[in-house]
């Protein structure tokens, strides 16, 4: 069972009481599962209102690595967003007393989808008296405000009531945006992007994403079903999307004038919300019709293939980039820009892209693909990143990590690593922001992406990696910690409470500090990475390390919790068993031990800190041993030296016998004359 | 070579030491002979033990300076004896033919032979004792180190010596 499907478990049942209930008002009932309008990993089911009986409304609860869009959501809190599903309430619900999950509500729809394909196309008129109005008025009021749907297509439109009158868009804020959104609903801007990083996206896309909602709703099926994402990018970009998506189809002239609108290739030409409200009224003449992508004046051959537009040759350089490498290098690619696209400055990008891949001292394959990624980024420069294999909108690079965590896809997390440690994003960003073209507002901001290549540069420590840019790029995902699994934990003071509970259930047994834990509690923290700088040459599961964790979690618990935690405190005790093991000193350790054992009493990690004094202990114990060594081995040296000093000290005892005797000879002398003088004489 | 040059510098002292002593010694053996010859014969039998031991040329000076010693404090009192009794031959003879004189002479030699034989093995046993002493000393105080400091001290303390 990976990571990723312990957390993606069931709620477990339901207990009496304020569980499973939403703000003391809507109660979830699991037990009433509405898989009709559930989408990805999250789970939709019914919910009622305490307050009012007769309500009904349906809850989304939403998976810990779902993107949960606060912006759009706020704004929908905030006001009824015209022609979509109404937000009721949303936050975390517990469910039992080991499990708690972010649910959305919203008002019900009634009416049921709109769009059945086994009942056929919709009729042109149902179109612009049902659907259009709904949705034109959302897009008017989202894009307002800048913000995007994101999720308009046939699947996502509803009966509001039972009479199934009143149209509605579903909701698009429990997860990523567009993630949900067949390929063929997106622009060329982010149709071959990975689907959970199209993005943010701009308004243009929503509007795109109409165009081809007529057209699936007036064939009655999806758009090129039966089409690779491929064949769909190629025929759009050869043929327009237009044209390509209405080949087959008789449509009538206003349909067509619609169409030609909502669907035109440039961005920047495509209608917006407050022209498709009023088309009929402010367009006069029938709209240019798109078509694809630009040409050049003459073929590049790549492969087995020519190419004359910079789009699909930088999609054809993306599926083979090593061969693409070779383009860059020999110098074609370069000249057919300057020659056939005629642009100067993409000239001189890329020319100078390839000096540097010719310059650079290794890493072949590395420098091969950020050159090619460099090169096809300036092909297409509205297009989506690539980079190793991994497309995606440069606003959706937060949500693709959240997916590659959810996958444990090793593959991509590896190809993300190295993407964030080479900056070549920052460039990109910093590029396209001093270029004059100004900066795409869904896009990664550069500060992001700074911290983020900080945060790699350090990922041996605790506390950075990819996890740290996870919970970075991610504010509202929740701790992703097996210490924390089944509980929607959004900030470290609910991290701390559920750790806790964990730990005493447990008897100290688990650990709050795996990456994840580390990461969230770093991006969560201001100012805690002082705290996570373990000595240099501390290798993990040191004596560095283990106080880096009790620092750590002692400052959280003065600083976000300050109660008592005696599952930290039981889990302090077996992070710091070894550490007290390193104590040499037998004495020393029985009194750390025990000061420890009277601080664990008080449930505060502080004073467990304070009590114990470990670094201090530590330095003092090494100080004490090498002492003792020293004194040892002098006594070593003394008793060896007395041992074999016997004809020494028969030598010196001799010398001083001599003395002794030469002493008393000299004395006796002197006594003897001077007493036969008093007697003789005297 | 310095060391040389000293050791040849010393030896030369000593042996002028030496004549000197002997030169000294004979000057007042001369005047004795002329002016006290009974007492120079006393002082010349009693002084046999020291001439002997001259004579065997013992490496340890201090107990030939012992035995001088010794021997003279033994023979100071009978020549005392000899110049309360009048300073002549007869009662220089007298005093030889009495055998307590010539245990008061001979005894101080062998009480210096005695002590220059038991003060040094007095002394080294004394050694032997303080030694031993300072071993179990140190011994218990190794020992208690290592009950401090666990088994890992022994082998630190192996490697630490090995420095």
């Amino acid at each position: 069972m990976t990571f990723a499907e312990t957390l993606d478990t069931e709620p477990e049942p339901v207990a009496q009481g304020q569980n499973a209930v939403l703000r003391g008002r809507y109660r979830i009932d699991l037990a009433r599962r509405l898989d009709f309008l559930g989408s990805g990993a999250n789970m939709v089911v019914q919910a009622s209102d305490s307050q009012d009986p007769s309500a009904e409304y349906f809850a989304v609860i939403s998976s810990p690595y779902s993107l949960l869009r606060q912006r759009l959501a706020e704004r929908m809190s905030e006001s009824l967003i015209p022609g979509m599903v109404e937000l009721m309430a949303r936050g975390v619900v517990p469910f039992s007393e080991t499990d708690s999950r972010y649910v959305s509500v919203f008002d019900m729809v009634r009416g049921g989808p709109f769009f059945n394909a086994a009942n056929g196309p919709v009729t042109e008129k149902q179109i612009f008296d049902q659907v259009l109005p709904p949705v034109t008025q959302c897009l008017a009021a989202l894009h307002k405000v800048k913000l995007t749907h994101r999720g308009i297509r046939a699947d996502n439109l509803f009966f509001a009531d039972e009479a199934r009158q009143e149209i509605l868009l579903g909701e698009s804020i429990t997860s990523a945006p567009g993630a949900d959104q067949p390929m063929v609903y997106e622009p060329l801007e982010s149709a071959m992007a990975h689907p959970m990083a199209r993005g943010e996206g701009v308004p243009a896309d929503d509007i795109y994403a109409v165009g081809v909602l007529i057209v699936h709703l007036l064939g009655g099926a999806l758009p090129a079903a039966d089409m690779s994402a491929d064949e769909i990018f190629d025929g759009k970009i050869n043929n327009g999307s237009f044209a390509f998506l209405t080949d087959s189809m008789t449509l009538s002239q206003r349909v067509s004038d619609l169409l030609a609108g909502l669907l035109q290739d440039d961005p920047r030409v495509r209608w917006s919300a407050e022209m498709l409200v009023n088309w009929r009224d402010t367009i006069k003449d029938t709209p240019r019709r798109g078509r694809g992508d630009r040409r050049g004046f003459s073929k590049l051959s790549f492969g087995e293939e020519e190419y004359n537009s910079p789009r699909l040759l930088g999609q054809a350089m993306r599926a083979k980039p090593m061969a693409a490498a070779e383009l860059l290098k020999n110098g074609q690619l370069a000249k057919w820009v300057k020659s056939s696209l005629r642009d100067e400055e993409i000239t001189t990008k890329i020319s100078y892209i390839k000096m540097s891949a010719a310059g650079a001292p290794s890493g072949q394959k590395r420098n091969a693909t950020t050159a090619v990624a460099q090169a096809t980024h300036l092909l297409d420069p509205d297009g989506p990143f690539w980079f190793d294999g991994v497309v995606f909108s440069l606003g959706g690079v937060g949500s693709l990590l959240l997916w590659a965590f959810q996958e444990d896809d090793m593959e991509l997390k590896k190809t993300l690593s190295e993407l964030f440690e080479s900056g070549m994003l920052i460039n990109i960003v910093a590029d396209e922001s001093g270029g004059g073209k100004g900066r795409r507002f869904d896009w990664i901001s550069e500060a992001e992406l700074l911290s983020c290549m900080e945060h790699m540069r350090r990922k041996k420590d605790p506390g950075f990696g990819l996890e740290r840019c996870l919970y970075q790029l991610n504010p509202l995902t929740p701790c992703l910690s097996p210490i924390v699994s089944g509980y929607y934990v959004r900030n470290v003071r609910d991290f701390i409470e559920v750790a806790e509970k964990k730990l005493i259930s447990a008897n100290g047994q688990a650990n709050p500090f795996d990456r994840h834990a580390a990461g969230f509690i770093a991006a969560r923290t201001r100012g805690i990475d002082k705290f996570l700088q373990p000595p240099s040459g501390s290798a993990p599961g040191s004596a560095a390390h283990a106080l880096i964790e009790l620092k750590l979690f002692a400052r959280l618990q003065s600083g976000t919790h300050p109660v008592p935690l005696p599952g930290f405190c039981r889990w302090a005790e077996e992070l710091l068993r070894p550490v007290f093991g390193m104590i040499m000193s037998r004495l020393r350790r029985e009194v750390v031990n025990q000061r420890f054992q009277i601080a664990k009493k008080s449930g505060s990690l502080i004073e467990v800190l304070q009590a114990t004094d470990i670094e201090r202990q530590l330095a003092a114990d090494a100080r004490e041993y090498q002492g003792a060594l020293a004194t040892a081995a002098n006594a070593d040296r003394m008793v060896a030296y007395l041992a074999g000093a016997t004809e020494q000290r028969r030598h010196e005892a001799a010398h001083y016998g001599g003395w002794i005797t030469s002493v008393l000879a000299i004395t006796s002398l002197v006594t003897s004359m001077v007493f036969s003088a008093l007697y003789f004489i005297g | 070579m310095a060391k040389e040059a000293r050791q040849i510098v010393g030896g030369t002292d000593g042996k002028a030491g030496k004549n000197l002593a002997l030169f000294w010694v004979l000057v007042l053996s001369g005047l004795g002979l002329v002016f006290a010859p009974p007492s120079m014969l006393i002082l010349m039998a009693g002084m046999i033990p020291s001439l002997v031991a001259i004579l065997l040329k013992t490496e340890r000076t201090g107990a030939l300076a012992a035995m001088l010693a010794f021997n003279l404090a033994g023979v100071i009192p009978v020549i005392g004896i000899l110049w309360e009794r009048g300073q002549t031959f007869n009662e220089a003879f007298k005093l030889l033919s009495d055998v307590y004189m010539w245990l008061a002479m001979f005894g101080g030699a062998g009480i210096a032979v005695f002590l220059a034989w038991a003060v040094p093995v007095v002394v080294f046993s004394a050694y032997e004792l303080q030694a031993k002493a300072n071993i179990a000393r140190l011994e218990k105080q190794r020992s208690k180190l290592i009950e401090e400091w666990g088994g890992q001290f022994v082998t630190d303390m192996k490697e630490y010596s090995q420095r």
